[in-house]
């Protein structure tokens, strides 16, 4: 369907050292800082975190035909977010900085200092992690993650079931595509301009030779599976295992510092806010 | 022999919880260590049931009413569970794209030993000694999506031999193999069985298949009862398939034709080392002085004509290259070539299911390279290969009604069409059942008949026979050669069947890596052994037989025999409709 | 009748049935989402089969299914949202208590049965949709209420129709194929 889906690591980005990164340190390093770039509302720390996400998608050398489309979908949905928290509340910077700088404009869509200023941080929210998820989409082999959630603690089961979905995405895919031809086959219409209503039906008469076929392909693989002795011991050992090497100790250090620096900002800062207007 | 028995039941009877009658009756059995035994039956028989009594699948995963005795390594069955069993009984299931369940090969292959927590070391030693063991070494990082049929097997087979068992199951494993990679696999399993010491039970339709390789013993199966549990040999030699709705291997049938006293004849399973007497040659070559040849008939109207089409997947090299072919109306052609060689790819051509990168599509005069898959759907009738993609209705009934329904034909009409179409694929006294209650074999028999139905002007199947035994095959085919005689339907039929191909067969197509390798009569592709070779197809047990007698026209006589005994089974399914 | 060394957690088929539930529900997300012809609003067909696989396997299932397949989507899209991902997830786990009453697997699917699963997919989509995702982004992300209330009614009402409409079809078909009154007969 698209490329984002096709398994292998391009041959463009084999060798590089963000490649090379174990699929924990890629799982360790997302989740982190995800979730340090949610909370913390500190301007200048949002812009090096950016930086430091820049320095794996620097690394990957993606090709620009590879990320131009997901790239314009995120520079549209971002601004339609944007404009919307501001046609909302124009002055919802000011009450967030406690101050009110009025640079253009009067009345309720008066644009002040501090609500570019929030704008700007949003902005920052909605990609500091951009580039470092693309960097990861295209150089992680898929069989490393499930072996990499269960090492950072996940139980193995739910490990399995992820590794499970990235084995039957192909599949679903190609299921998907024949049931919906072969429903065409047997006389289903299926013209693009169809209303809404048309539309929910038609879907529903693919989904549900869907639901079919994965009900029994679910009833089948739990039978292989259990042939196989799945999930009758505590533990479970992964043949994709690897061995951290120097680069992710590296990389796993600085997100740790980075983090850490995060933390004690919100001490610095009084608060998860950077104030400049104070 | 006081061997204990490694596997042994006793009267044993099992019946679902929602079926009516028992589906397995009073059997009994015994098998010792280090037997091959080859199980059989016709479709819906309880085979797939017997294989899920002995790896434990059953009761663990359908309940149902369990009586008798079963031991299995000395113990009995009560004692141990589906995982006690898979450290005794390894199972390789019938569908290889379900077992698969790793991301890659060498992930599938560790997964047991992934599953008994054993160290990193220990998991890619196995790996790279099975892997090698089995000529996968070069396959490790692929995807499941990206093997052949062949490929796959020989890797469920890897993810079972892991840790040893001593017992090997195998449900159909020759299903949609090739026929070169059916009998490697076949011998593969041989060798293994050698090597490992391993006890092999191997469950199938494709009696003549599996007898390639030295078989101790064959268990009959029907309507849930052993009716015979004996060698290959003896089986043979009564008429006990045959009277059972199963092919027997069609050189048997043969010289039981031709007047051969076959019981006379030692290791009659194996064709190879088999001698025939100065007196039983002279039998084969009157026999076949006697006989018609077979009338195929020719047409030269196109129906379907492909000019100049290219067609690759998305980032992979191109299969078809300004592929031309061209097919008359009323033709029966056959599509034959190794796995992965693109048959599904062209019919997928054809239907619409796939766009090509150029070229044009003509049917009939009409060019209808852009009408959707729903236009040409009105002349062309599809039964695709996996019958799960297909069915959208929970009922037989409605399922195979569904196109008649859509087509705006009244319900009069309709139940009396469905109901013709069901008597004819043998499935009439399931029309109230849940399509999910159906084997495999009875699942592929409502797509087709929900494409019978139709009546269209072309019909293509792809692997019409999978998983069918011979009554039920044979009852199709007559159908099918009736619409084309009387209504000048076109068929296609994909196929790794030579002797459907060779029985009901025109043309025969013989495609290799998207070039045409062979365009000619199913006998002539059947005597040129290059085609044989590069297309991985396999001769007729009957040509070999005829060298034997020392016949001059091996085809011919195999040419013969088929119309002989295709006229006898017509007769025998009129009878039956 | 089922028997032997239980381990604790997930049963294999439900770990079987989040692996090809995320498989479809990420796919349905990201390929197939319906326009309703409100800009940017799109009826969310993978939650239709979120709520199917939840009434079947249960708040797991539900819950594991709806967190990965949210999560992978928005990693597609290059932006992991953890408010929704997590509201989503919460829905996966209320909607999975439609398991307990359907009883699919054993019971025949009643009138009342589906009208009491559509109220609690109704208040499970408020709960999750109209209140925990909003509040999410008010308290986490610090955005503005009225335009995370805005987006949150939107997803209510596009999420009550996906699963009013397709999940209960979906429902009602794969509950036929279940329970049969009768035992099966050749006739
Ligand atoms: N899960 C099930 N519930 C109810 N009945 C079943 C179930 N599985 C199989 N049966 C019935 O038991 C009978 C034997 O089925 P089984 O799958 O063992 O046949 P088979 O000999 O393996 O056939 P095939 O060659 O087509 O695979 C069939 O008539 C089928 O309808
Ligand atoms: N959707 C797809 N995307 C990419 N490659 C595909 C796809 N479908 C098939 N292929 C590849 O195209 C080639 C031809 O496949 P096809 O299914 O047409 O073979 P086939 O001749 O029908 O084989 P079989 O006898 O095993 O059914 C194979 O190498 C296959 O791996
Ligand atoms: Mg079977
Ligand atoms: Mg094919």
């Amino acid at each position: 369907m698209n490329q984002q889906i096709s398994y292998d690591v391009g041959k463009s980005q084999e060798n590089r050292w963000v490649t090379r990164l174990t699929g924990m340190t890629k799982i360790l390093v997302l989740l982190s800082l995800s979730i340090i770039g949610m909370v913390s509302y500190d301007t200048w720390y949002l812009i090096v975190l950016t930086v430091f996400a820049v320095l794996f998608y620097q690394s990957a050398h993606l090709k620009w035909h590879q990320v131009r489309g997901l790239l314009y979908a995120i520079a549209a949905f971002t601004a339609l977010n944007l404009i919307l928290v501001y046609l909302f509340n124009p002055a919802y910077g000011s009450q967030v900085y406690g101050s009110s700088h009025i640079l253009i404009g009067r009345g309720f869509f008066a644009l002040t200092w501090e609500e570019l200023f929030y704008l700007l941080n949003m902005l920052l929210k909605y990609v500091f992690i951009v580039p470092l998820i693309l960097a990861f989409l295209f150089t992680t082999n898929p069989s490393e993650l499930a072996a990499g959630m269960s090492r950072i603690g996940f139980p193995y089961k739910i490990s399995y079931a992820v590794e499970l979905s990235l084995r039957y995405i192909p599949d679903v895919i190609r299921d998907f595509k024949q049931i919906s031809l072969a429903q065409q086959a047997r006389g289903l219409e299926m013209s693009k301009k169809a209303g809404l209503w048309n539309r929910l039906k038609r879907s529903t008469q693919i989904l549900i030779p869907l639901v079919f076929s994965s009900m029994d392909k679910i009833e089948i693989t739990t039978r292989a599976m259990k042939l196989r002795r799945f999930g009758t011991k505590q533990r479970r050992t992964w043949y994709m295992t690897q061995k951290l090497g120097k680069i992710d100790y590296l990389v796993l250090v600085s997100t740790g510092l980075l983090i850490a620096v995060g933390i004690g900002l919100f001490w610095v800062d009084g608060g998860r806010f950077y104030n400049p207007f104070k | 022999m006081n061997k204990q028995p490694i596997i042994q039941f006793s009267d044993v009877s099992f019946q679902y919880q929602n079926q009516d009658a028992a589906t397995l009756q009073h059997i009994n059995l015994a098998i010792q260590k280090g037997e091959k035994v080859f199980i059989t039956g016709p479709s819906g028989s309880g085979k797939s049931t017997l294989g899920n009594l002995i790896n434990g699948v059953i009761p663990e995963e359908f309940s149902g009413r369990l009586t008798g005795r079963v031991t299995i390594s000395g113990q009995p069955k009560s004692k141990l569970d589906l995982t006690d069993l898979s450290f005794v009984v390894g199972t390789v299931l019938q569908d290889p794209d379900a077992q698969f369940v790793g991301l890659t090969v060498a992930e599938d292959i560790a997964f047991a030993l992934e599953n008994d927590a054993k160290p990193d070391d220990v998991l890619h030693q196995k790996v790279a000694k099975w892997a090698q063991r089995l000529n996968l070494t070069t396959l490790l990082k692929k995807h499941p999506q990206d093997l052949s049929g062949g490929q796959k097997q020989r890797v469920s087979l890897a993810g079972v031999l892991v840790d040893d068992e001593p017992i090997l199951l195998l449900d159909e494993p020759l299903a949609n193999l090739d026929p070169a990679a059916g009998r490697d696999s076949m011998k593969l399993l041989n060798w293994l069985a050698a090597q490992q010491d391993l006890t092999v039970i191997i469950i199938d339709h494709r009696i003549e298949e599996v007898l390639q390789i030295p078989i101790d013993r064959m268990i009959v199966l029907a309507d849930g009862r052993v009716v015979a549990d004996e060698t290959p040999d003896h089986i043979l030699k009564q008429d006990l398939l045959l009277k059972h709705g199963l092919r027997e291997p069609l050189y048997v049938t043969a010289l039981k034709n031709a007047g051969v006293n076959v019981k006379q004849i030692n290791h009659l399973s194996n064709l190879e080392t088999l001698k025939l007497s100065q007196i039983n040659r002279d039998r084969l070559v009157q026999w076949a002085a006697q006989q018609d040849n077979l009338v195929k008939k020719s047409s030269r109207l196109p129906i379907i004509s492909l000019k100049k089409l290219t067609f690759g997947y998305p980032s992979e090299p191109t299969i078809f290259k300004d592929f031309s072919l061209t097919i008359n109306q009323g033709e029966m052609v056959a599509l034959v070539g190794k796995n992965g060689t693109g048959k599904t790819t062209l019919i997928n051509l054809i239907t619409g299911f796939l766009t090509p990168a150029g070229g044009r599509l003509y049917l009939g005069k009409n060019d209808a390279s852009g009408d959707s898959v729903k236009q040409r759907a009105d002349r062309i009738g599809y039964v695709l290969q996996d019958p799960n993609q297909m069915i959208s209705k929970t009922m037989i009934y409605d399922e195979v009604a569904l196109g008649l329904e859509l087509r705006g034909i009244d319900s009069e009409t309709t139940k009396k069409r469905v109901f013709e179409t069901l008597k004819i694929t043998g499935l009439y006294p399931y029309r109230n059942w849940p399509i999910s209650a159906l084997s495999f074999g009875q699942k592929k028999r409502v797509t087709i008949a929900a494409a019978l139905v139709l009546r269209p002007e072309i019909l293509i199947l792809d692997e019409p026979t999978a998983g069918q035994d011979l009554a039920h095959y044979s009852q199709m085919m007559a159908f099918l050669e009736k619409l084309n005689r009387q209504r000048d339907t076109t068929v296609i039929m994909v196929t790794h069947d030579m002797n459907l191909m060779m029985a009901y067969a025109d043309r025969t197509i013989v495609l290799d890596q998207g070039q045409i390798l062979a365009d000619a009569s199913p006998a002539e592709v059947l005597t040129n052994s290059a085609v044989i070779e590069k297309a991985h197809l396999s001769q007729l047990s009957l040509q070999v037989l005829a060298k034997k007698a020392g016949l001059a026209d091996p085809i011919g006589f195999a040419e013969k025999f088929i119309s002989a005994e295709r006229r006898h089974l017509d007769d025998e399914s009129a009878n039956l409709v | 009748m089922k028997s032997g060394k239980r381990t604790k957690g997930l049963s294999v088929e439900a770990v079987v049935a989040t692996g090809v539930g995320i498989a479809i529900v990420f796919l349905l997300k990201r390929f197939l989402p319906i326009p309703t012809g409100v800009p940017n609003t799109t009826i969310d067909l993978g939650e239709a089969f979120i709520a199917f696989l939840g009434s079947v396997f249960g708040p797991a299932v539900g819950a594991l299914v709806a967190f990965f397949a949210h999560l992978f989507n928005d990693l597609s899209w290059g932006d992991p949202w953890w408010t929704w991902i997590v509201a989503d997830a919460i829905f996966g786990f209320f909607i999975g208590f439609s398991q307990r009453f359907l009883k699919l697997k054993t019971t025949p699917l009643t009138k009342k049965k589906l009208f009491q699963f559509n109220l609690l997919q109704v208040i499970a989509n408020v709960i999750c949709w109209g209140i925990i995702a909003p509040l999410g982004d008010i308290l986490v992300y610090s955005q503005p209420a009225g335009k995370v209330f805005l987006q949150g009614i939107t997803a209510t009402v596009t999420d009550i129709l996906s699963v009013g409409i397709v999940g209960t079809l979906l429902i009602s078909a794969y509950a036929k194929t279940q329970t049969q009154k009768k035992r099966l007969t050749k006739d």
